[in-house]
């Protein structure tokens, strides 16, 4: 299996693992030792076989879910490192276990992001200093500041207008943090009209902006 | 509520919705990924698809605002992960009436005769299990994320927010207010919010703090000044070697613990074992000192202590053997 080495500044987990289970420079063979023969044995090859045997069509659906083929890439190296730590003995549908762990890791990305994004503008800093030392200059933009208050003021409308039942669902699943399966028990309805009414929470969010 | 007119886009915005929710379902399966493959083919599918991502996004930076509009009559009760504060109530202080009698000069006549609203104000004691992380609200917006086993004393003071870390790690997500500081004491050690997001760790030998956004102001006997930290940089303050280190990194890796991770770049396993270490109770040794300069670069996700060793030894071609006095590395046979 080839790893890219990732060079430039400091992404953890892309360089993370090529770092760790790269000791010839570039090659990117995993070392037979490395992960296949951990302390959970089969369970660990099975799951890690089965990510080997997927990795392309991961990296296929992340590619057209982000648009860019390095950001699938990257996203997919995660995967690999979030397995590593599993128990996969447990885990019913696999496939659809890494993919699911791979939107985990993308939207865990995009909150970086953002994150990076806001704190460049923060507190009105008119320059922000990089670590390499040198100095940006950065004047927050009034107007994005506005529209995005905006926006979230016209979400948060949008959401106070839902009927009760599919806010009580979406408070519970999305805020709450409980699954399709505790929300119905929660609430003494079926899976599907949890996420029936997940749908219509949804496509409300959906239609704002059109 | 505006429905769009276009029906095209009203279809692309109910089949994306409809995605979603399929997707966020535990019984979700490969092939229901592989249609969503092909349904995100068509570009204006994608776009609206993104927007509901973007939506729910963006409720994740306010979520208390998020509670407030879905609340109602019928809401559902709000989970146990966020816990207001809830001080002691202690009974309502009145600061007394200085008068300066000076004579015909300057006169300073301090009336200060105030009632400090009990609501607001008192100590509390807030504790992390050993097995679970904990967020606490606090009633200015600023917030406090426990990891496991961590403990801070709140004093909520009118003309201070002073937070002592007895023991542990916490990030703080602080609301700026200039008329009231927000000091973080761990011993001697003070750190003064200028408007943040920073992380603290307190080990029984050193001090280290993190910056995320904003700035923080660092005060230590070892240092003759206060130090300005930045975004994007951190202190070591480390009492054993009685030396201070400015120095700029990554902040997410400092951050990962509040997702669930340990991030590391190069770290001896020496450093990777102190780690473990805090969150079990028992020590981590090595077989044969050469094993603790071995260097470790990756992702591991917080759990109990034996469980990390093990992943770690694993993924080392090590060995780590757990029982009730505690971890040890030693090469595997």
């Amino acid at each position: 299996m080839r790893i890219a080495r990732c060079a430039g500044h400091r992404k953890f987990s892309c360089d993370g693992l090529c770092q760790a289970l790269n000791p010839v420079q570039n090659t990117g063979e995993i070392p037979p030792g490395a992960r296949v023969d951990g302390p959970s044995g089969l369970a660990e090859r099975g799951l890690v076989a089965l990510y080997l045997e997927r990795r392309a069509a991961l990296v296929r659906f992340f590619t057209t879910r982000t648009g860019s083929a390095s950001e699938a890439e990257d996203i997919v190296q995660d995967i690999y490192l979030k397995i590593a730590a599993l128990d996969a003995a447990e885990i019913e549908n696999p496939t659809a276990y890494l993919y699911r762990l791979g939107t985990n890791v993308m939207l865990d990305r995009v909150r970086t992001r953002r994150r990076a994004a806001a704190r460049d503008d923060a507190y009105g800093q008119a320059s922000v200093t990089r670590s390499g030392g040198e100095s940006v200059e950065e004047a927050p933009s009034a107007e994005d500041a506005v529209a995005a208050r905006q926006g979230l003021t016209r979400l948060l409308a949008a959401l106070a207008e839902l009927p009760d039942q599919t806010r009580r669902v979406f408070t519970m699943h999305k805020l709450d943090g409980l699954s399709y399966a505790e929300v119905a028990t929660e609430l003494g309805v079926s899976r599907s009209a949890v996420e029936k009414r997940m749908m219509a929470a949804l496509r409300r969010l959906g239609e704002l902006d059109l | 509520m505006t429905t769009p007119e276009d029906p095209a886009l009203s279809g692309a915005a109910q089949d994306a919705a409809a995605w979603h929710a399929r997707l966020a379902s535990d019984d979700a399966t490969e092939q229901d990924f592989l249609e969503f493959e092909q349904w995100l083919a068509d570009p204006l599918n994608r776009a609206t698809f993104d927007r509901i991502e973007a939506a729910l996004l963006d409720l994740e930076a306010d979520p208390q605002a998020a509670r407030r509009a879905l609340s109602g009559p019928d809401a559902a009760p709000a989970a146990g992960n966020v816990t207001p504060l809830r001080p002691r109530r202690r009974p309502a202080m009145v600061v007394g009436a200085w008068i300066g009698a000076a004579a015909a000069a300057v006169a300073a006549v301090f009336v200060a005769l105030t009632v400090l609203d009990p609501s607001d104000y008192g100590r509390t004691d807030y504790v992390a299990a050993p097995d679970s992380d904990r967020v606490f609200a606090l009633p200015d917006g600023s917030s406090i994320h426990l990891n496991r086993g961590a403990a801070v004393t709140v004093d909520w003071r009118r003309d201070e927010r002073r937070i002592t870390l007895t023991r542990g790690e916490a990030s703080f997500d602080v609301r700026h207010d200039s008329g009231r500081p927000f000091v973080v004491q761990v011993g001697d050690d003070e750190i003064r919010d200028l408007g943040t997001e920073f992380n603290v760790l307190s080990t029984r030998d050193a001090l280290e703090v993190t910056v995320r956004e904003g700035a923080v102001q660092v005060t230590t006997p070892l240092a003759s000044e206060p130090q300005d930290l930045q975004a994007g940089t951190a202190i070591t303050i480390d009492r054993a070697a009685g030396s201070v280190a400015v120095e700029s990194v990554d902040p997410d890796a400092a951050f990962a613990w509040t997702a669930g991770r340990l991030v590391y770049d190069n770290a001896t396993l020496a450093e990777v074992a102190a780690d473990i270490a805090r969150y079990g109770a028992a020590p981590v040794t090595f077989a044969e000192p050469d094993l603790a300069a071995l260097t470790f670069s990756g992702v591991l996700e917080i759990d109990d202590a034996g469980m990390m060793a093990e992943r770690l030894a694993g993924f080392m071609g090590l060995r780590a053997d757990v029982n009730g006095d505690g971890i040890r590395f030693s090469r595997a046979q």
